[in-house]
C-alpha cells in the first residue's frame, strides 16, 4: 500500500505546467469550431469565414475549418460569408448590417451580453458557451435542442 | 397491454416536429466540446456532469476497458459508496450507501433508461444484463434517492448504463477471453449505417461459461449442478433520423443464464433466467418542446432449479409493460422545465402457483423545474406522484390469514421529490445542497399470496410456504446531503466530498424475513419491520495528465442504526435483515495506470472492513457469519501491436488464490487473457 501511495505522489509531481497563452488561443478556436456542429445552418465545404483583427488565431481557424476559406477582413466583408469572428459589439452590428444571416462569433462574453454576437466561448476555468437569443433569432440561427440545454443564454 | 399499444401508436400522432434536428443526444460530440461527460440521468435534461444537481459518478468507456473487469459489478466496486457482494460467478448484488443483501432491492439498474431491474422480486439479476462491455459508452452511478425522475425503487441509487448510439457512433469489436476456472468468453459487436448515415443498427452477442469453485464452503448445501454457470445474450439497438426532426428508435434483447445464486432471505439456489425485452421510442424537437415517447416490455422467466431441496421447483414469470412520455422545454434563458407521464403494468404468474393471477398498475405524473438564479447559482426541483393499484384473482388456500378481497387492496398514492441547489462558489469550488424523498414499493412477492406448497417438495405448515401481505406499506427514504467539489488544477485532479444522512421508514421485509407468521399454519408473511437510518461520507480524488498517467483514490464511511422488529437478539437471528452489522463501515480504494506508445498498464486495490451476513443453513435456520476485513488487488496489462488489435491479460484478486468475502462461494483469483479486434 505504501508503495502505491509513493507511486501516486511521484506521478502527481510529474504533472506539467499550465497551458501557454498560444495553447489557450488554439483551444479557444477549436472549441468554437466544435460548436458549429450544433448550429442548424451547415456551411458549404468551401464557405468563407472572416476574422476581424485579432478576434481569432487565423492559422488555427484555417486548420480547424478544413476547406473553408478563412481570411482576415473587416466587418463590411461579411457579405457572402458563413461566419465572422469579431472583438466588439460595434463590429458585430456592422457585420450584421452587411449580412443579416451571418453567424457572428464574439471573442468575449460582453458582445453576446450586448445582444450583438450570436455566440461566444470561454474555456477557463471550464468550457462555457454563451448564446444571445436575440442575435440568434435575428440571424435565423437555431441550435441542437440538447446543446441548447447546456449553454448559457442571454 | 391494449393501453400500452394505444399509447405507442398515439406517439406518432402527438408529435408535431418543426425543426430539422435529429434529437437523440450526441454524447460523444457534446463530451468532446465540453471536456467532460454529459448525462440526462440527473433531471431528464441534458447536462454536463459537473452541473448535475445530484451526486453522480460517471465511469467512461476508457475506465471500463482499463479496469480489466469482464462484468459491471466488478467495475462498480471502485466507486466510492458502492458496496458489491460477489456471491458467485455471474451473481453479484450492488448497493449504494449500505443496505446490501442478496437480491438487494434499493438500486434501480437501467440500460439506456429502460429498466433491467426485475420488479417481481425487486432486484437486478446481473446475469441478465444483455449488452457487451465494448458497446457501453458510460455507466452513470447516481447516489441517493431519485424516485422523482425514475419512479419507485430508485431509493438507494440509480445505475444507468448508456451504450453507444447506433447512428452517431460506430462500434465493431470481436473479443475472445479465457483463463482460470475454465472461464471462456466470446463477444461480438457490429454496427451498420444506412440512408447516408441517417439510420444505424448495432448488433451484439456474447456468451460466457465458467466452473464454480468452492461450493463445498457454502453454509447451505445443494445438490451439485454439473455444468457450472453460464450466460448468453443477444442485443440489437437501432435508430433512424427522419425529416422534420423526428427520430425513431428501437431496442431488443434476449438471453439465458444459469447460475448459483443467493436469493432473497439468503437462500442458496441454482437458478435459471430466460428473458426478452423490447423497446420503441420517438423523439422530436417540436414547437411545444422536446418530446419523447418510449414504450417497452420486459419478460422474465425465473426458474429455481434446485432451491429449497426441491427437485423440480418453482417457475415464476413476469411481464412488465411501461409507457413513458415527456416534454422538455426551455421557456426562457434561465429556466428549463420537464413534464412527464408514465404508465406501468406489471403481471406475474408461474407454474409454482395455484392458478392465481396478480399484478399492479402504476400511473405517474412528474415535473422538473431548473432555475439558473444567478450565473453561479442554480436551483432544481423535481416532483412526482405515483398511484399504484393492485389486482388479484384466483384460489387462496384456506390456511391463509387474508381474503381475496383483502389482496385486492386499496391503492398506494405516494409523492416523491428531489430538490437541490448548486452553487459555483469559486472557479475551483462547487457546493451542492440536496434533499430527496424516495419511495420503495413492496414487490409482487411481498404483496400477493404465492402458495408454493402445491409444488412437489413443499408442505404446508413449514417456512417453505411464503405469502405476501396485503397490509404491507411502502418504505419512505429521506436523504439530506451536502457535497463539495474542488478542481485541483496544478495536479490536473478533482477532489469530491459528499456527506449525507438518510432515514428509511417502514422497512420492507420479504416473506420469511419479516418474522411474521400465520396464526393458523405458520406461513411466513412479508411485513414492515421498523426504521433504519444511515450517515456517512465519500471522498474521491481523481485525475490524469498528459504523460498518460491516471489515478484515483476513494474512501467511503457509513454507519447504520437499525430500529427493527427482527434480529433483536444477536445470538439468535430470525431474519437475514441486519443492516447495521451487515455493512462494511469503511471501504478504501486506490488505482493508478499509465498508457504509453502501444501499452496500457493498470493496478487497482480495494480494502473493506469487516461485516456480518445472516444466511439460511441446511437445517433451514438463520445463521450469523462474520467476514473479516480483506484486500483485493486487480491488475491489467495490454498491448496494441496494431491499431485494430489489443492483446491483454487481466487479473482479479491477484493477491490471494481464494478468500471468503460473503455468504456466497469463496472469491477466486482470476487471470484472464483476451484478444480483441476493433475495426
Amino acid at each position: 500500500m505504501r508503495r502505491i501511495i509513493l507511486v501516486l505522489v511521484l506521478t502527481l509531481a510529474m504533472v506539467g505546467p499550465a497551458a501557454s497563452a498560444a495553447e489557450s488561443d488554439s483551444k479557444w478556436v477549436l472549441i468554437v469550431v466544435k460548436t458549429l456542429n450544433f448550429v442548424n445552418r451547415k456551411p458549404a465545404p468551401d464557405a468563407k469565414v472572416v476574422v476581424v483583427g485579432n478576434a481569432a488565431d487565423l492559422g488555427t481557424a484555417q486548420s480547424s475549418l478544413g476547406k473553408m476559406s478563412v481570411a482576415e477582413g473587416k466587418p463590411g466583408d461579411a457579405a457572402g460569408a458563413y461566419a465572422i469572428f469579431v472583438n466588439t459589439a460595434d463590429e458585430a452590428h456592422a457585420a450584421h448590417s452587411a449580412n443579416p444571416t451571418i453567424l457572428i462569433i464574439g471573442s468575449n462574453e460582453s458582445c453576446v451580453e450586448a445582444g450583438a454576437c450570436v455566440l461566444a466561448v470561454e474555456t477557463q476555468p471550464k468550457v462555457t458557451i454563451f448564446v444571445s437569443r436575440a442575435a440568434a433569432q435575428a440571424a435565423g440561427i437555431e441550435f441542437d435542442p440538447n446543446f441548447k440545454m447546456m449553454i448559457t443564454e442571454k | 397491454m391494449r393501453r400500452y399499444l394505444m399509447a405507442t401508436a398515439c406517439a406518432g400522432v402527438l408529435v408535431c416536429a418543426t425543426s430539422a434536428w435529429a434529437n437523440t443526444m450526441d454524447y460523444g460530440s457534446l463530451e468532446e466540446l465540453f471536456g467532460e461527460p454529459v448525462t440526462t440521468s440527473a433531471t431528464g435534461s441534458p447536462q454536463r456532469v459537473s452541473d448535475a444537481p445530484v451526486n453522480m459518478e460517471i465511469i467512461t468507456a476508457d475506465d471500463i476497458r482499463r479496469s480489466g473487469a469482464d462484468n459491471i459489478p466488478d467495475i462498480l466496486m471502485f466507486v466510492a459508496g458502492v458496496d458489491v457482494r460477489d456471491y458467485a460467478p455471474f451473481d453479484s448484488d450492488v448497493a449504494v450507501r449500505g443496505y446490501n443483501a442478496a437480491n438487494s432491492p434499493r438500486v434501480l439498474v437501467l440500460l439506456n433508461g429502460r429498466q433491467i431491474y426485475f420488479d417481481f422480486h425487486s432486484y437486478t439479476a446481473w446475469s441478465t444484463f444483455p449488452a457487451q462491455l465494448s458497446e457501453i459508452r458510460q455507466i452513470e452511478v447516481i447516489k441517493g434517492p431519485n424516485t422523482a425522475l425514475f419512479g419507485f425503487n430508485a431509493v438507494g441509487g440509480v445505475i444507468n448504463i448508456v451504450t453507444y448510439d447506433p447512428v452517431y457512433d460506430t462500434v465493431n469489436d470481436l473479443t475472445l477471453r479465457g483463463g482460470t476456472q475454465k472461464d471462456r468468453q466470446a463477444s461480438g459487436v457490429g454496427t451498420l449505417h444506412f440512408l447516408d448515415g441517417q439510420a444505424g443498427l448495432r448488433l451484439s452477442l456474447g456468451g460466457q461459461a465458467t466452473d464454480i469453485v468452492g461450493e463445498d464452503d457454502l453454509v447451505r448445501q445443494n445438490p451439485p449442478y454439473p455444468q457450472g454457470a453460464n450466460q448468453r445474450s443477444i442485443y440489437a439497438d437501432g435508430r433512424v433520423q427522419l425529416p422534420h426532426g423526428i427520430s425513431l428508435s428501437g431496442e431488443a434483447d434476449a438471453g439465458y443464464s444459469r447460475i448459483l445464486e443467493l436469493t432473497v432471505g439468503e437462500y442458496i439456489d441454482w437458478d435459471e433466467y430466460h428473458y426478452d425485452r423490447e423497446k420503441v421510442g420517438v423523439d422530436a424537437d417540436t414547437s411545444i418542446g422536446y418530446l419523447s415517447v418510449n414504450a417497452y416490455r420486459n419478460y422474465m422467466n425465473y426458474f429455481i432449479a434446485q432451491g429449497f431441496n426441491c427437485p423440480t421447483c418453482l417457475t415464476i414469470s413476469s411481464n412488465l409493460y411501461v409507457v413513458q412520455a415527456s416534454d422538455l422545454l426551455k421557456p426562457s434563458a434561465d429556466h428549463a422545465i420537464r413534464f412527464g407521464l408514465e404508465y406501468r403494468e406489471n403481471r406475474g404468474g408461474g407454474s409454482a402457483f395455484l392458478g392465481e393471477t396478480f399484478g399492479t398498475d402504476v400511473y405517474s405524473a412528474s415535473a422538473m423545474w431548473s432555475w439558473q438564479i444567478l450565473s453561479n447559482l442554480a436551483l432544481t426541483n423535481s416532483a412526482r406522484w405515483d398511484h399504484e393499484t393492485f389486482t388479484f384473482a384466483g384460489p387462496l388456500p384456506t390456511e391463509n390469514d387474508y381474503s381475496v378481497q383483502q389482496y385486492n387492496r386499496s391503492p398506494i398514492d405516494q409523492p416523491s421529490f428531489n430538490s437541490a441547489a448548486v452553487w459555483t462558489a469559486t472557479d475551483q469550488d462547487t457546493l451542492r445542497l440536496s434533499i430527496a424523498r424516495g419511495v420503495q414499493t413492496p414487490d409482487m412477492f411481498s404483496t400477493f399470496p404465492m402458495t408454493y406448497q402445491a409444488v412437489a417438495g413443499y408442505s404446508a405448515g413449514t417456512i417453505n410456504a411464503f405469502e405476501g401481505s396485503p397490509l404491507i406499506k411502502p418504505s419512505i427514504i429521506m436523504n439530506y446531503e451536502v457535497d463539495w467539489e474542488r478542481a485541483v488544477a496544478p495536479l490536473n485532479s478533482k477532489l469530491s466530498l459528499a456527506t449525507y444522512y438518510q432515514t428509511t421508514r417502514d422497512v420492507i421485509a420479504a416473506p420469511g424475513d419479516a418474522n411474521i407468521t400465520s396464526l393458523i399454519t405458520g406461513y411466513g408473511f412479508s411485513g414492515n419491520i421498523g426504521q433504519s437510518s444511515a450517515a456517512g461520507g465519500e471522498l474521491t480524488f481523481k485525475g490524469s495528465n498528459a504523460a498518460g498517467w491516471h489515478w484515483k483514490a476513494t474512501y467511503a464511511l457509513i454507519t447504520i442504526a437499525d430500529d427493527l422488529t427482527v434480529n433483536t437478539s444477536l445470538a439468535e437471528p430470525n431474519s437475514s435483515i441486519d443492516f447495521s452489522r451487515g455493512v462494511p463501515n469503511h471501504i478504501v480504494t486506490a488505482s493508478i495506470g499509465r498508457s504509453w506508445d502501444r501499452f496500457e498498464a493498470d493496478l487497482a486495490t480495494r480494502w473493506q472492513s469487516q461485516f456480518d451476513e445472516v444466511v439460511v443453513n441446511t437445517a433451514g435456520d438463520f445463521q450469523r457469519r462474520t467476514f473479516d476485513n480483506f484486500v483485493t488487488v486487480d491488475a491489467r496489462f495490454a498491448w496494441k501491436p496494431v491499431d485494430y488489435l489489443t492483446v491483454a491479460v487481466a487479473g482479479g484478486q491477484i493477491n490471494r488464490s481464494s478468500q471468503i468475502t460473503d455468504n456466497g462461494v469463496p472469491t477466486q483469483r482470476r487471470v484472464l487473457g483476451s484478444i480483441s479486434l476493433h475495426y
